[in-house]
C-alpha cells in the first residue's frame, strides 16, 4: 500500500550571505561536540567475564578547535564559487517557514565543471550553536 | 570451545601483579641437554604487562621467587627470577609496565 510522503524538501530556499542558490540537496548535521568517545582502555585480566569494561578519561583536555558541532552541507547549480572561511549569515526557509537562520563560515567547498553537464558546486558550512 | 582470559591472578614473590592486562608464558627455551629429559639452561620466561606497580621495583630485581597464575585457562607454577622490567609513560595515556621472568628449573 502506497504511503504519501509527508514531508519533502520542495519549496525549500537556501541564502547564503543574502545569495539565494538553486540548491539540489541539503544536509543538516547536529553533534554534541563535547561528547567525545576517547577514553583509556585498562581493562585487566583480573577481571571476570561479563564485567563492565574498565575506562578512564584522558588525563589531558582536548584543545577547543572552534567545532561546533553543526554544519549544513549543500548541493547547488550554478558558477558561484563559495570561498572558503567566508563568514556570513545561512538561512534556510521550507515553504515560507524558517528552518534555521545562523552566523556561519565555510568549512569547504568544491566547485565541479564537466561536459555535458552543469556546473555544480558543493558546500560545508559551520554554523553557530543557537 | 575457547575459553575467556578473565579473572586471572598472577602472583610472584607472595605478591599479585596488579591490573595485568598481558600475560604470555612460554616454558622451555632450548633443548634439554645431558641424560637428564628436562635439564636445560633455559626452561623459559613469562611476560607480563600491567598498569600498576606491585611487584615493579628495582628492589625485586633479580630476586628468585615463586610465581603462580591461574584462572583463564592459564595455569602455571614455579620457581622465578625477575630478570627486566621496563616502566613507560606516554603523554595522554597511562603508565605503563612490564616485567619478565625468567623461569627456574
Amino acid at each position: 500500500m502506497p504511503f504519501e510522503t509527508p514531508h519533502d524538501g520542495a519549496g525549500t530556499v537556501l541564502t547564503w550571505k543574502s545569495t539565494t542558490y538553486t540548491v539540489t540537496n541539503i544536509v543538516v548535521s547536529m553533534t554534541d561536540p563535547t561528547a567525545t568517545e576517547d577514553k583509556i582502555a585498562v581493562s585487566h585480566l583480573g577481571q571476570t567475564a561479563g564485567e563492565t569494561a574498565k575506562t578512564l578519561d584522558l588525563p589531558l583536555a582536548g584543545a577547543a578547535s572552534g567545532d561546533t558541532g553543526q554544519t549544513v552541507q549543500f548541493d547547488y547549480i550554478g558558477k558561484t564559487i563559495i570561498a572558503d572561511k567566508e563568514t556570513g549569515t545561512l538561512a534556510i526557509t521550507v515553504g515560507g517557514t524558517s528552518l534555521l537562520s545562523r552566523a556561519g563560515t565555510v568549512n569547504s567547498s568544491t566547485l565541479t565543471l564537466a561536459t555535458q553537464d552543469a556546473i555544480r558546486g558543493q558546500a560545508t558550512i559551520r554554523i553557530a550553536r543557537s | 570451545m575457547a575459553g575467556y582470559s578473565a579473572g586471572v591472578t598472577a602472583t610472584w614473590n607472595s605478591v599479585n601483579f596488579g591490573e595485568v592486562t598481558e600475560i604470555s608464558v612460554t616454558h622451555g627455551g632450548a633443548m634439554p641437554l645431558a641424560r637428564a629429559s628436562t635439564w636445560t639452561l633455559d626452561v623459559g620466561t613469562i611476560e607480563m604487562k600491567c598498569l600498576t606497580t606491585a611487584n615493579i621495583s628495582t628492589a625485586n630485581y633479580g630476586k628468585r621467587a615463586q610465581v603462580t597464575i591461574t584462572g583463564g585457562g592459564l595455569a602455571y607454577s614455579g620457581k622465578a627470577v625477575l630478570e627486566k622490567f621496563t616502566m613507560a609513560g606516554v603523554v595522554n595515556d597511562v603508565t605503563r609496565y612490564a616485567v619478565t621472568l625468567r623461569v627456574q628449573g
